[in-house]
C-alpha cells in the first residue's frame, strides 16, 4: 500500500519535472512513425497481388484524416510509454501496469464510426 | 469586542477566580486542537489510502464492457425491408465451410432453408451428406441413415464436454439464436468477426490460448480470427473478402435467429394499415353518434306566474 | 338516388346483406393482401428468394418451394 502511494507521488513528480526520458520518448516516436510507413507499404504491395478487404481499406483511409492521425498519435505515444516501462527492471512485479486499451478503443471507435456507414455500399 | 470588555471588567474585579477560569480554557482548547488534528490526520490518511487503492482497481474499465460496435447499413434495416437472400445463401456457405467446424446450429432444421436460400433438391442433397441415427435393425443393432429434410443441422461435437475438450475448455456457443442473444445483434457479430487487430494493444496480457478482440467484453476471446480474404469461393463470383464473408454469415445467422423476419414485416405492414384505418373509422363513428348529443340545446321556459 | 338503389339491391333482404358482407370481406382481404405483397416485393426487389432462384438457374426449376 505504502509503496503504491510512494509510486504515485513519484509519478506526479515525473509529470512535473522534465527528465531524460523525454528525449527518449521523442526518439521512440519517430521510430514508430517509420514503422507505420513500412506497414503501409506492405499493405499496398498486397493490394496489387490480390483482392483487398474493403473494410480495411476504408479504415486506412480514415486513419489518414486529421482526427485519425491524432488518435493514432495518442495510441503510439501510449505504446511507447508502456514499452519504456516494460524495459525497466522490476516491471513484472509492478502492482499496477499501464495498458493502452483506452487509447486503442478511442482510435478504433473513431475508425469504426468513420468507415462503417460507407462499408456496405462496397459489399454485395 | 463587547465580550472582551466584559471579560476585562471581570478580570479587574475578581483576580483569583479569573486565574482559574483562564487555565481551564487553555486546557480545553488544547484538547480540542488535538482532537481536530487527529480527525484531520485520520481523514487525510483514509482518503490517501482509498485513492491509492483506486489506482489499482480494474473495475468499470472500457475493456471490461468491450468496444461498442458501429451500426452498419444492413439490407434488412428499416420497417419494410427484407433480408438479402443471396447473402443468406452465401452466409450458409461460410457457416458450413468455416463456422461449422466448431459451432452447432441446433435449432435450425434443413427444411427451413428450402425457399429461403436453397432449393428443395439442394437442401436434400446437403442433408444426405450427414448421417443420423436410425431405428435399430431386427437384431437390435443401431443403424445409421442419411439425413432428411426434417432433420436438424448436425452439431460438430456430440456434447458440451467434447466441445470443451476440443477447444481448451472454451465452449463454442450454439449459433441458432446468437444474433438475438448478443447486444448489438448483427452489428456485433460483424464487428467481432472483422475486429481482430494484428496485435493486442500495448500492455495487454492475454491468458494462454486466447486472442484479443476489442468488441468481446473483457477483450480476450478463445476464438481466433477465422475469416481471411479468399477463404471460401462463392458460387456467384462475389469476391470473398473478410468483410464480405462476415456480412454474409451475419446475415445468415440473423435469419437463423429470426426466420419469420420477412413475413413478419409484411404482416406488420398489413396490420398497421388495417388497424389505423379501423381506428380512424371509430373516431368518425364516435363523432357521428355524438354529433346530435353535443349539439343539443336545452331550454327551460319557466311557467308564467299566476296572479 | 344512388343510395336508394344500393339499398334496394343489397340491404333490403338480410340474407343478401350478410352475403354481401361475407363476399366483400373475402374479396377485400385477397385484394388487399396481393396489393401489399406486390408493393412489398417491389420494394425489396433483388433481395428476395425468387430473385436468387432465378439467378442460380434452372438447377431446381421443377422444385416446389414450400
Amino acid at each position: 500500500m505504502l509503496s503504491t502511494i510512494v509510486d504515485y507521488i513519484e509519478e506526479i513528480k515525473d509529470q512535473f519535472v522534465p527528465i531524460v526520458a523525454r528525449a527518449e520518448d521523442e526518439v521512440e516516436e519517430t521510430n514508430d512513425g517509420e514503422e507505420e510507413e513500412d506497414d503501409d507499404d506492405d499493405d499496398e504491395d498486397e493490394d496489387e497481388e490480390e483482392t483487398k478487404d474493403q473494410y480495411d481499406e476504408l479504415k486506412e483511409e480514415c486513419l489518414q484524416t486529421e482526427k485519425g492521425k491524432a488518435l493514432k498519435h495518442h495510441y503510439d505515444e501510449c505504446a511507447a510509454r508502456v514499452q519504456l516501462q516494460k524495459e525497466q527492471p522490476g516491471y513484472d512485479d509492478l502492482e499496477n501496469k499501464e495498458d493502452c486499451v483506452e487509447e486503442f478503443f478511442h482510435l478504433q471507435h473513431y475508425l469504426d464510426s468513420c468507415a462503417a456507414p460507407r462499408l456496405f455500399n462496397k459489399l454485395k | 469586542m463587547f465580550s472582551r470588555s466584559i471579560l476585562s471588567r471581570m478580570v479587574s474585579k475578581t483576580a483569583a477566580r479569573q486565574l482559574s477560569t483562564v487555565s481551564g480554557n487553555t486546557a480545553k482548547s488544547a484538547n480540542n486542537k488535538l482532537l481536530i488534528t487527529g480527525a484531520a490526520l485520520a481523514g487525510i490518511t483514509a482518503s490517501g489510502l482509498l485513492y491509492a487503492e483506486s489506482l489499482t482497481a480494474n473495475a468499470m474499465t472500457a475493456a471490461e464492457h468491450g468496444l461498442h460496435s458501429p451500426e452498419f447499413d444492413w439490407p434488412q434495416n428499416g420497417p419494410f425491408s427484407t433480408f438479402d437472400h443471396a447473402s443468406i445463401r452465401r452466409g450458409y456457405q461460410v457457416y458450413r465451410e468455416v463456422c461449422a467446424a466448431c459451432h452447432s446450429l441446433d435449432r435450425v432444421a434443413w427444411r427451413t432453408l428450402v425457399g429461403v436460400s436453397h432449393t428443395n433438391s439442394e437442401v436434400k442433397e446437403m442433408a444426405e451428406e450427414f448421417e443420423y441415427d436410425d431405428e435399430p435393425d431386427d437384431n437390435g443393432n443401431p443403424k445409421k441413415r442419411p439425413g432428411k429434410l426434417a432433420d436438424y443441422i448436425p452439431a460438430p461435437y456430440p456434447n458440451e464436454q467434447a466441445a470443451r475438450a476440443a477447444n481448451q475448455g472454451a465452449l463454442p456457443p450454439d449459433l441458432s439464436l446468437i444474433v438475438k442473444a448478443r447486444h448489438g445483434g448483427s452489428d456485433y457479430i460483424f464487428s467481432l468477426l472483422t475486429g481482430y487487430p494484428e496485435d493486442a494493444p500495448e500492455g495487454v496480457t492475454l491468458p494462454v490460448g486466447s486472442n484479443y478482440n476489442p468488441y468481446f467484453p473483457g477483450g480476450s476471446i478463445a476464438m481466433g480470427r477465422v475469416l481471411f480474404d479468399d477463404l471460401v469461393e462463392y458460387e456467384d463470383g462475389t469476391p470473398a473478402t473478410t468483410s464480405q464473408m462476415a456480412k454474409d454469415v451475419s446475415q445468415f445467422l440473423n435469419w437463423c435467429s429470426e426466420p419469420e423476419h420477412d413475413e413478419r414485416k409484411r404482416q406488420g405492414l398489413k396490420a398497421i394499415i388495417i388497424l389505423s384505418s379501423l381506428y380512424l373509422l371509430s373516431v368518425w363513428v364516435k363523432k357521428f353518434k355524438w354529433a346530435s348529443i353535443k349539439t343539443r340545446k336545452f331550454t327551460y321556459t319557466p311557467p308564467k306566474p299566476r296572479k | 338516388m344512388s343510395f336508394a338503389s344500393i339499398y334496394k339491391v343489397l340491404f333490403k333482404r338480410n340474407s343478401i346483406f350478410v352475403g354481401t358482407v361475407f363476399v366483400g370481406a373475402f374479396l377485400f382481404q385477397t385484394e388487399f393482401d396481393s396489393a401489399i405483397t406486390k408493393w412489398y416485393e417491389n420494394r425489396n426487389k433483388g433481395k428476395l428468394w425468387k430473385d436468387v432462384k432465378a439467378r442460380i438457374g434452372s438447377n431446381g426449376a421443377e422444385d416446389d418451394d414450400e
